[in-house]
């Protein structure tokens, strides 16, 4: 296991040897990534990898039972969701993300929550928000659960952003999209990236992950088996079968 | 016309406000936490006593004999009522601060049925320190120390208004109108409704779950204050119980709105307040006879057919985690108490210091074992001709009847992973049976005894038809408004009339009665044993631990949902038959729902999946107390064993859901499970994985093993140290 000792300032996240199990079956083996600040980092592979397991580890959904998680260069192993989420470190759940039975509008203050007293701030970050997807001014009053799936996956991501975090986990970006609506959303990831947005997202979608972030990382059977470039990912043959045939060795 | 029309809006809107108040409380705490918070008529009783004791100035005073310690203290506050109010709103602010710090937090990941039996739990407590503190008489609200003046305010058509009750219905109006704009325009109500949608996504957005969960315990608290304070004055008279029917018409309206939709909540209180009157003035009108228990039988109609029709509406926010059953994981070792008395650190102590692989260790054990065994049933088989004093008998004829009212829990909550607060219901069913084979058909003895039992068929099928749709919460629901239901209609009409059983000469004397009741005890506990190990056992524990798998497996749930609830109803009917011969005449206090609550509760601290649990619990929970009435006059009776029976039954929950019966298995399995498990297991979808797992388990032992041997041959090995 590697020791949390080597934490450069440029690192925004840094996880150390997570372990994590459900009962008796073990999910997350020894798995070590870190984040430099300002990067888009892909996390790519099969179906129960524990590539989101891996993120709710990280926001403490699911308790970990060994490793340690530093976030800006301090130890938030133990901290309950809403403090990790209050240290500026935004996770988008992954399927349909937003709260169906509010209204753009709530969905987008519950996003402020953080924000409640601050009234200046709270209005800031909604103005944002609307200002990145203008068609939510008009359907502000509309309920989640009536928008589609792109829409709601939109809605959620603008909801993280409220408050100004420093950086955004997304799961399962393209669960159930058409492609050109995960194209639309990776752009829009790609902006807020460029305005200094730290992005780590869960896709399965691996040829355009490649193609829009900086770094891929690629996990199978709960332990991380690629960091680097995605065109050298391309190369290693190896472990992209088990993504298109789903089987391991 | 009018007059009738007029008349059932005074008494319908003033009970449906009350409805409506103890449903909101209800639905607040439900929302935040998803815990159904059975102990609601209990806060809420408790907190009336304690305004109008402070109102009345009544000497409040506690005097605790426990052991060697005695606590003797008292204070004597007199306050006017306004001055009164926010003392008591502080003191239910603290209460529900207590409550959810001390009792609620450690089961925050508990299965729902484990909730619901938690807060039944906590409802004993309350009543039981209640009447510690503010002693057993009813409380009464003089026209001095009503809520507002109960002379009239307005006469509409000759029906008098009064300020009291137009005051309530206010209250009510201005409070849900508060609530509703709370949920709608402030942060934390925000917050509150997305943690009753999606309490993961709702963390993720910085809400602290906790911090809400406390929140919606110290308001919900306060809001039952509000509502017993105003139930109390409107009822003049009122006792824990009374509130605790009440709270289940509040739930019964919480129900219609999902448990989580305030003005349909409120609506349905209303709805079920007119409902009621409507059905009173109507009835009355011909026969006030007739009258007795039709309300409880219309809020029994309108919850079966709301819960039977799923709308859209209830089932939308109810997710998986809520149906399952009562084995699987405990509440948690976060209790702060279960800390100091870690029953695993415990016996990692004991392992240490008894010597391990000895031989003569398994003897002991096996010895001390068949020791306890050999002496109890010794101790039943000669029991008349010890020299015990006269007082023992009836006592002991009681412990064999609620041996048998404990095994009908056991078969049904235990094996079958069904709730039911309806077993009551089944000892009048029984009563009434033998009432009637014996008087009106004139069946000689043994054979009314059979009437009651075969009566329990029809009945067992009647209750068990919800259960085919229903699960959890709402089954609970369904049979907690079913027992109401026999409680208000059945029972007064066997009882009260003075319906009388006789025994004949041969049976008069106690020790042939005390022989026959032994022998049917025995008999039932045999057959119940027995199908344990076949086939039909082993599908009931397929249903519980996973409907899903066992209907892969061809089982099919109705029927066998069905055969569990007509056994369990025939041995709880069984037991009513026994008690009308005992005690003469069908009596009212055994067929009640709080009867069937406090040994639901006791069933579960003794073990509610094993056949020795019984035992346990007709032991501790029946013989001793009944000795104990005997031995000391009933104006002395302490709470004392009542409260520890409560405070026991929590913190058996939160340590092992299987009760004191399997604990020495838990405490093994713990200590094994921990060697390599740190107990970070919590994770909802791998307890379905488990139980999956399980239910596949019971389906494949297809050798009919004795179940029993089993156990103690695994037992005595891990006690041994043998590896395992």
């Amino acid at each position: 296991m590697t020791m949390a000792t080597d934490i450069g300032a440029e690192t925004i996240l840094a996880a150390r040897g997570l372990d994590l199990r459900y009962g008796r079956v073990q999910i997350l083996f020894d798995v070590s990534i870190d984040v430099r600040r300002g990067e888009f980092v892909a996390l790519l592979g099969t179906n129960g990898a524990g590539k989101s397991t891996f993120l709710k580890a990280v926001s403490n959904l699911s308790p970990i039972s060994s490793g340690r998680v530093h976030f800006e260069g301090d130890d938030i192993t133990l901290l309950p969701p809403d403090v990790i989420a209050a240290r500026g470190l935004a996770h988008v759940p992954g399927g349909r993300g937003s709260l169906p039975d509010l209204t753009v509008e709530e969905n987008l203050r519950l996003g402020g929550h953080l924000l409640r007293s601050q009234k200046g701030r709270l209005a800031e970050g909604m103005a944002r928000a609307f200002d990145l997807f203008p068609w939510m001014v008009t359907r502000r009053r509309q309920l989640a659960g009536t928008l589609s799936g792109g829409e709601q996956q939109m809605l959620a991501i603008a909801r993280a952003l409220v408050t100004e975090p420093s950086m955004l986990m997304v799961d399962e970006l393209s669960l159930g999209l058409a492609p050109i609506i995960v194209e639309e959303l990776m752009g829009v990831l790609k902006t807020l990236n460029g305005q200094g947005i730290t992005v780590l997202v869960v896709e399965q979608h691996a040829t355009l992950a490649m193609e829009v972030a900086e770094r891929v990382l690629f996990m199978e059977k709960g332990q991380v088996r690629f960091s680097g470039d995605g065109r050298d990912l391309l190369g290693r043959e190896d472990l992209l079968r088990s993504v298109f045939l789903g089987a391991g060795h | 016309m009018i007059h009738t029309t007029f008349s059932i809006l005074s008494g319908g809107l003033v009970a449906g406000a009350v409805y409506a108040l103890l449903a909101m409380g209800l639905v607040l705490i439900y929302k935040a936490t998803r815990i159904p918070n059975f102990a609601y008529g209990g806060m809420a009783s408790f907190l009336a006593f304690f305004h109008y004791n402070l109102v009345t100035g009544r000497r409040v005073s506690l005097n605790l004999d426990l052991l060697y310690l005695h606590i003797h203290g008292g204070v004597t506050v007199h306050l006017s009522f306004w001055a009164a109010l926010p003392v008591t709103l502080a003191a239910a602010a603290l209460l529900g601060w207590f409550i959810e710090r001390l009792i609620i937090r450690p089961f925050a990941k508990a299965s729902m049925v484990t909730l619901i039996i938690v807060t039944l739990g906590l409802n004993l407590l309350l009543t039981a320190v209640a009447e510690q503190v503010f002693g057993t008489k009813d409380l009464v609200v003089s026209n001095a120390h009503a809520i507002f003046s109960r002379s009239p305010v307005l006469s509409l058509g000759g029906v008098n208004f009064t300020y009291e009750r137009l005051g309530v219905v206010a209250i009510v109006v201005v409070l849900s109108a508060g609530v509703w704009a709370f949920f709608r325009f402030t942060a934390t109500g925000l917050a509150i409704r997305a943690v009753a949608t999606d309490r993961d996504v709702a963390s993720l957005l910085g809400v602290s779950v906790r911090q809400l969960s406390v929140v919606s315990w110290v308001t919900g608290s306060m809001v039952a204050a509000v509502a017993g304070v105003a139930l109390a004055s409107i009822v003049i008279s009122s006792n824990p119980g009374l509130l605790f029917v009440l709270s289940i018409k509040g739930f019964a309206a919480a129900i219609v709105g999902g448990m989580v939709s305030f003005p349909i909540a409120v609506a349905a209180g209303f709805g079920i307040g007119i409902g009621e009157e409507l059905v009173r003035q109507t009835i009355v009108q011909h026969d006030t006879k007739l009258y007795t228990g039709a309300p409880e039988v219309l809020t029994l109609g309108a919850v079966i057919v709301v819960l039977a029709l799923r709308p859209r509406w209830i089932f939308k926010g109810i997710r998986d985690d809520e149906d399952t059953g009562i084995t699987g994981r405990g509440g948690g070792s976060e209790l702060f108490l279960v800390r100091w008395i870690d029953p695993v650190e415990a016996y990692r102590l004991l392992r240490a210091a008894i010597p391990t692989t000895s031989p003569g260790l398994r003897r002991t054990t096996r010895g001390i074992r068949i020791g306890v065994v050999a002496g109890l049933a010794l101790f039943a088989v000669t029991f008349p001709f010890l020299p015990l004093p006269a007082f023992w008998t009836l006592p002991a004829n009681l412990t064999l009847i609620y041996l048998l009212v404990v095994l009908s829990f056991v078969v049904l909550v235990g094996w079958l992973g069904q709730i039911s607060v309806a077993q009551g219901a089944f000892l009048a069913v029984g009563g009434a049976g033998v009432a009637v084979c014996a008087n009106t058909l004139h069946l000689p003895f043994p054979l009314p005894i059979l009437g009651g039992v075969l009566l329990s068929i029809p009945v067992s099928i009647l209750i068990g038809l919800p259960a085919l749709r229903l699960r959890g919460l709402h089954l609970v629901v369904a049979t907690l408004a079913f027992g109401l239901a026999a409680e208000r209609a059945l029972l007064p009409r066997f009882s009260e009339g003075g319906v009388r059983v006789v025994l004949p000469t041969y049976m008069r004397s106690d020790r042939a009665l005390y022989y026959f009741f032994l022998a049917v005890t025995v008999v039932a506990f045999v057959l119940a044993g027995r199908m344990k190990a076949t086939r039909v056992g082993r599908s009931f524990f397929a249903i519980r631990d996973s409907e899903t798998v066992a209907s892969a497996y061809g089982i099919r749930p109705v029927r066998v949902k069905l055969t569990g609830f007509v056994v369990s109803g025939a041995i709880a009917s069984l037991a009513g038959s026994m008690l009308t011969y005992q005690l003469g005449a069908l009596n009212a206090g055994y067929g009640s729902v709080a009867f069937s609550i406090e040994w639901l509760a006791y069933s579960v601290v003794a073990g509610i999946t094993s056949i020795a649990g019984p035992i346990i619990g007709a032991l501790f929970f029946g013989l001793y107390p009944e000795l104990a009435k005997s031995t000391v006059s009933a104006s002395n009776i302490s709470h004392i064993q009542e409260i520890f029976a409560a405070v026991l039954l929590i913190v058996i929950m939160a340590v092992n859901p299987e009760g004191l019966a399997s604990m020495s298995r838990f405490v093994r399995s713990r200590a094994s499970a921990h060697e390599d498990d740190d107990g970070a297991s919590d994770a909802e979808d791998l307890a379905a994985i488990e139980a999956a797992a399980t239910a596949e388990r019971h389906l494949e032992e297809l050798p009919l093993e004795a179940d029993a041997d089993g156990d103690i041959d695994a037992e005595e090995a891990a006690l041994s140290g043998a590896p395992s």
